[in-house]
């Protein structure tokens, strides 16, 4: 009897041995793709540039979290006048990329304000990703009056203008970074919610669903491990070129003068306005070096978003 | 006719060159029907698409090789147009010199069309959707048959009592095909739009002194106007294909003296004819005046074209969309395209493949029945042994981009050299072949190699069941065997263990 | 368990007075504007271990057949049997066409009817009584380039329906499907590698090797092998014979290709538009074919010899729309043994009747008023006569006119006329109303539905 049953244990050991072989030489596979479209991606200048620039950002963002807030909005009202970048002519020493108005140090600033426009325009942009994903798929797949109901309602959300819409809102509840992200993300799932959709239908339409439905596969089942991993790259691919936009809708409307709080605040859209207040002319590098970090990083993201959506072609793959 | 010699096509993928076409010969005879038959991937499409040159560069290019088509030399001229060099990391890369290019596409394009023309598998794919197909079959006649067109409104004339007698004979003559047939007639004599003189004997409580008098009016309507600008249309046609022709036999070195000097003459009167026509055209109001007759005499023979592909309704095809149409009808009205321009040379890419037996059969029996009637010579590509039965005179077999076997039809069924043409005539499942129920099928082991890579040596040796030793390291030619035909393998070469065999057809 | 599990019946798979109607919406308020009947009140079973082919051109309505009988779609009226006893289908199949003659528009049962049916009838059941059903039949499709989920593993892929439908640890299932792909002739390193590094005939064994997955009775090969080579088109089929005599499954085989039916049925039914028009076992439906379509179908394969020319029998244009099929027999718009009482009606009629009756055309018809228009009406064709009111004698001609034209060639519909009668001042041509040709047994197992073969007095 002990025999046997040392028996079953070590036949149990084997199978769970094998079976996670199995998992793990899966997985390895799954990895040589996602390799393989990063090969494919780096051999893209443009593209790899894109994605250098998008890795650097998110690598000062994570850096900027540990340094301490005070630092960087420390105001020095003694040189009030904003200093140049030591090797601007007659700089100051140790300072890279000079003051601005009130004495804030502009380098610093921007570390930080990188951190919190990348922070909100992620959740705003993954936030109606995800939204619309899961909107869209249902929708298409099941069709019928959902499926009305939702193309009514991102027509209508098409048809309002994101900034005035956020500025009201902001004005009618409170001026703070959650409702405006909040008001952002009520107008930015249904783009993606018709693109997953139009991806659906399209997928849908392949003989693998309806073996999948043959098989006994539940519609959650068909739903998510068949339909939404094929639709999944041109959303990578709109997220990427979502990044730069949302930064500069809100750094926009920062600059306009929407300062969810009082005070001074570490944001790219507030550091141009502070540049503008103190003579900008006199002073170029206090708008030059926040507006570079914007620019910069919309550039980097779709240079990112074009080289995904080449690579992502599944002509490309054979 | 045709002679296509030593043919290589190359493809430049992420994962190295593939050269589809890789070397290959074959010839075609006037009026001929020659099957290019093989798996899909052994690069046949790819033949028929270098010889119309409509291979996409990049990523591929013609790397070598001669096309003569009726004593010019079509890949002549197009060296150097796509050059294969090292890059970076010694990785191929594809270098294309665009005017060079530009200048050997345009040349092609007058051959194209109107010499040479194709069909295609997907006829949904060759079809513009937005148009309707009748439009666009007219198109290719006002661009490739413009002489013709205005050769036929030229000799337009005034409608004689003769011509009236003949049409009251169509409208009341008891039989059916012979109304047709009276009606044919009397359009062909008078030029006059057969839709229209349709519509005027179709018209119910009608009486006959009426249907005179509208066929008058509309004669009247129809007649010949601005007679200079048909004749400087023609002319300039005329010129063009002169020039380029000559310029065709320059180039592939076989010109004469005469077509050197004649060329030149040719391309300066067009030029000058040509500067006039683009003038008038750039008037639109001119435009829209003068080139109405040409249209409209394109509709007609468009119109013919429908009837002539035996389709019932060709007034109500005509005005249709391409996604209207059923497979069938799409590949009829493909096959009016193709013929419109009275090609030489057609080349059918499985025509039937996505088409139902009936729809098949009833486009196999058109193809033949045009070939009758209008001489030319057909290279029809299919992997269907039973339609090159059926259809073609000379047979080339083509496995990873090269012709193993090429025989007239006849002996090829009968005595296949080539072991892989015999396993391919094994595996065919046959209505009339009785293989017993429990036996399986005889099949060609392992598939079809990867062209990436392609196997040492024949590259059938690894599902070749006669292989031997040589064939992994040397590569076996496509040599004679007997009067008619040839067989690239060492069953058959000397000292091959089928050398003395001597097929019956041969 | 269910009570059909434990007995193995005669009759696998069973459909009775089948039909599919799809809407076809049109107009800015997407209502629906006409009914594609794409499959038109089938009856037809599959015997247990036995090959079914289903045979015929594409919008036939074969590829949506075999869709309902898997109840990939539910039906609109008719039912689907599963294992189910042989005189219980028969009696099933008697039952349905009764109460269908009787009620014409009537839908399939929902929920159990106490009729001893209930449990056989899958259509009758919710999604979940359905469940396990469905690892019992599986399909096979056409295309292998869209058949397999190009984001999954073939370990995935074939794990799949053994994990849903058997009771089945991850690691028994990953010894299952090993075993699997060696049964359909793969490599086991095979298992970690996505579809598109597949040849086509390598898919197309993948393909099958899911199908087999939740070990069914039944398999729906769609088109298996139409997307393949030759060469691999035999190999494919050498496999599908092995496995079905190794494992004792039933087949229904769908197809275009009547070359490979030959070679795989053992029984073949052919449609046309939605309906079935003959069944016969293999060998006497290629030996003595009786439809005029089969016939036909049969003559338009081309031969692969050189030598033997087949007589072909071309059918004239296309096969007609199934938004709106022709009347009667559906086959007699486009049939070479085509009689008087086949179905014809007032439209196949009326394009020749604007010479027939036209005075100023056609010098037999000189007596009659000048012909102004001419109405379809259900199956009476109706001649208008601009003013003037047609008299008895016109009467006389127009019959006359309709007779001649009958004796021509090409005037089969004119024969089909009944009645020439006077009325509301126009002449009315009147039609025998349609009606179907009834499903005929004319030999043992071979039946037909063609008015060529006697048919039951009614």
């Amino acid at each position: 009897m002990r025999n046997m049953g040392a028996h079953v244990e070590v036949r149990r050991g084997i199978r769970s041995a094998s079976g996670r072989a199995e998992l793990w030489r899966g997985l390895r596979r799954r990895l040589d793709e996602y390799s393989l479209t990063l090969r494919l991606l780096l051999k893209r200048p443009l593209a790899a540039a894109g994605l250098l620039i998008t890795l650097l950002y998110v690598g000062i963002a994570i850096a900027a979290s540990f340094l301490p807030d005070r630092d960087v909005l420390q105001t020095n009202f003694t040189t009030a006048y904003p200093q140049p970048p030591w090797w601007w002519g007659n700089g100051t020493p140790g300072s890279w990329f000079g003051t601005t108005y009130p004495g804030i140090d502009l380098g610093m600033a921007i570390f930080k304000a990188i951190r919190i426009d990348l922070y909100y325009s992620s959740i705003v942009v993954l936030g109606g990703a995800i939204v619309g994903m899961l909107v869209g798929l249902v929708a298409g797949y099941k069709g019928g009056l959902f499926d009305e109901g939702l193309m009514r309602s991102t027509d209508v959300a098409y048809s309002i203008p994101f900034l005035v819409f956020a500025i009201a809102v902001a004005y009618v509840i409170s001026r703070d970074f959650t409702t405006l992200n909040l008001s952002l993300l009520i107008l930015w799932w249904p783009p993606y919610a018709r693109l997953v959709r139009s991806q659906v239908l399209a997928v849908k339409a392949n003989m693998f669903v309806e073996a999948a439905r043959a098989a006994g596969a539940s519609d959650l089942r068909i739903m998510f491990r068949h339909i939404l991993p094929n639709t999944l790259a041109p959303v990578f691919v709109q997220v990427s070129l979502d990044l730069g936009v949302v930064i500069q809708i809100f750094a926009a409307l920062i600059f306009i003068g929407f300062v969810p709080h009082s005070g001074y605040l570490p944001e790219l859209g507030a550091l141009i306005f502070y540049g503008f207040g103190s003579e900008p002319t006199s002073y170029p590098w206090t708008i030059l070096f926040p507006g570079l970090a914007l620019v910069i990083f919309t550039v980097g993201v779709n240079l990112l978003g074009d080289g995904l959506r080449d690579v992502l072609d599944p002509r490309l793959r054979r | 006719m045709l002679s296509v010699q030593g043919l290589q096509t190359e493809f430049l993928t992420p994962r190295g060159v593939i050269r589809a076409a890789d070397g290959v010969d074959f010839d075609i005879q006037e009026g001929e029907v020659l099957g290019l038959v093989g798996e899909s991937g052994c690069g046949k499409s790819v033949t028929a698409l270098s010889i119309m040159y409509l291979i996409p560069t990049p990523p591929g290019r013609i790397a070598s090789g001669a096309i003569w088509f009726r004593g010019i030399n079509l890949l002549a001229g197009s060296e150097n147009e796509a050059t294969v060099r090292r890059g970076l990391g010694g990785k191929p890369k594809l270098v294309r010199n665009d005017t060079a290019l530009r200048r050997h596409r345009a040349r092609m394009a007058k051959i194209r069309g109107r010499e040479v023309s194709m069909i295609f598998q997907e006829p949904m794919s060759s079809l513009n959707p937005v148009l309707p197909v009748g439009y666009q079959i007219a198109e290719v006649l006002i661009y490739q048959r413009r002489k013709v067109i205005c050769d036929r409104l030229l000799a337009r004339r005034e409608i004689t009592d003769e011509d009236l007698e003949l049409f009251k004979e169509a409208v009341t003559h008891p039989d059916a095909a012979q109304r047709e047939r009276l009606l044919a007639d009397f359009c062909l004599q008078t030029a006059l739009p057969v839709e229209k003189v349709a519509a005027i004997i179709d018209r119910s409580g009608l009486q006959m002194e009426e249907r005179l008098a509208r066929i008058r009016r509309l004669s009247e309507r129809t007649k010949t106007r601005h007679a200079w600008f048909l004749r400087l249309a023609r002319e300039l046609d005329v010129l063009e294909s002169e020039w380029i022709t000559r310029e065709w036999r320059v180039l592939s070195g076989v010109a004469s003296s005469e077509d050197d000097r004649r060329r030149l003459a040719a391309q300066a009167q067009f030029r000058s004819r040509q500067a006039l026509f683009r003038l008038v055209m750039s008037i639109p109001v001119l435009r829209r005046i003068l080139m109405r007759p040409i249209e409209e005499e394109a509709r007609r023979r468009v119109l013919e074209q429908l009837k002539n592909v035996r389709i019932s309704e060709p007034h109500k095809v005509y005005n249709e969309y391409p996604h209207e149409l059923s497979g069938g009808m799409q590949q009829r009205v493909m096959i009016a395209m193709a013929l419109a321009c009275d090609p030489a040379l057609m080349i059918a890419d499985e025509p039937t493949t996505s088409l139902d037996v009936t729809t098949q059969a009833q486009i196999l029996t058109l193809v033949r029945d045009l070939r009758e009637r209008i001489h030319s010579s057909i290279l029809y590509i299919t992997h269907d042994l039973a339609v090159i039965a059926e259809l073609c005179d000379r047979v080339a077999v083509m496995y990873a981009g090269k012709i193993v076997e090429e025989a007239p039809v006849g002996d090829l069924f009968a005595h296949p050299l080539h072991p892989y043409t015999e396993g391919l005539l094994e595996s065919i499942v046959s209505l009339d072949k009785e293989v017993p129920t429990d036996a399986p099928l005889p099949t060609i082991a392992g598939t079809v190699p990867d062209l990436l890579s392609p196997p040492s040596g024949c590259r059938f040796h690894p599902r070749c069941k006669y292989a031997f030793a040589r064939c992994k390291t040397e590569e076996p030619r496509l040599l004679p065997q007997g009067e008619s035909r040839r067989v690239a393998c060492f069953l058959y070469e000397e000292g091959g263990s089928r050398a003395t065999e001597r097929p019956a057809g041969a | 368990m269910l009570p059909s599990d434990r007995q193995a019946h005669e009759i696998l798979v069973g459909a009775v007075g089948l039909k599919k109607h799809f809407p076809v919406k049109g107009g800015v308020l997407r209502r629906t504007i006409a009914q594609v009947r794409a499959v038109d009140g089938v009856d037809l079973f599959v015997r247990r271990g036995e090959t079914l082919a289903l045979v015929g051109e594409s919008g036939c309505g074969k590829t949506t057949l075999g869709r309902l009988l898997l109840r990939l779609i539910p039906p609109t009226s008719g039912e689907v049997l599963f294992n189910v006893p042989a005189n219980l289908y028969a009696s099933a199949r008697d039952r349905w066409q009764r109460t269908a003659e009787e009620d014409g528009a009537m839908r399939s049962p929902k929920g159990p009817q106490g009729d001893g049916l209930d449990p056989y009838a899958i259509t009758r059941l919710r999604t979940r009584a359905f469940k396990p059903f469905r690892r019992r039949m599986q399909p096979v499709f056409q295309d292998p380039f869209t058949s397999l989920d190009p984001r999954m593993l073939v370990k995935d892929i074939l794990a799949e329906p053994i994990l849903i439908n058997n009771q089945m640890t991850r690691p028994e299932a990953m010894e299952r499907v090993a075993q699997l792909l060696q049964e359909v002739g793969l490599r086991p390193d095979h298992l970690y590698r996505f579809p598109h590094e597949f040849s086509g005939g390598q898919r197309q064994r993948i393909a099958i090797a899911r199908a087999l997955a939740p070990e069914p009775e039944f398999l729906l090969l769609d088109e298996p092998t139409s997307a393949l080579d030759v060469s691999v088109q035999a190999q494919i089929l050498n496999l599908l014979k092995d496995i079905q005599r190794r494992q004792g499954l039933t087949y229904l085989l769908i197809t275009h290709n009547l070359s490979v039916v030959r070679h795989m049925a053992d029984r073949v039914a052919v449609m046309y538009l939605g309906r079935i028009v003959e069944e016969a076992p293999t060998r006497e439906l290629f030996e003595s074919p009786l439809h005029p379509y089969t016939k036909a179908l049969l003559s338009a394969v081309p031969v692969p010899d050189p030598k033997r020319r087949r007589e072909k029998i071309l059918l004239p244009g296309d096969v007609p729309s199934p938004v709106d099929p022709p009347t009667g027999c559906r086959f007699h718009t486009r049939c070479n043994a085509v009689m008087p009482h086949c179905g014809w009606s007032p439209r196949d009629a009326a394009s020749a009747t604007a010479y027939l009756f036209d005075s100023s055309r056609n010098p037999h018809a000189s007596t009659l008023p000048a012909l102004s228009e001419v109405s379809m009406e259900g199956n009476r064709l109706r001649l208008l006569f601009g003013g003037s009111r047609p008299s008895e004698a016109q009467r006389q001609v127009v019959a006359d006119l309709v007779r001649g034209r009958a004796a021509e060639a090409g005037g089969m519909a004119f024969q089909a006329i009944r009645e020439v009668v006077l009325e509301e001042g126009s002449i009315v041509l009147e039609f025998p109303p349609p009606l179907e040709p009834a499903w005929v047994e004319v030999s043992p197992g071979h039946s037909v539905a063609c008015y060529l073969y006697p048919q039951p007095q009614a």
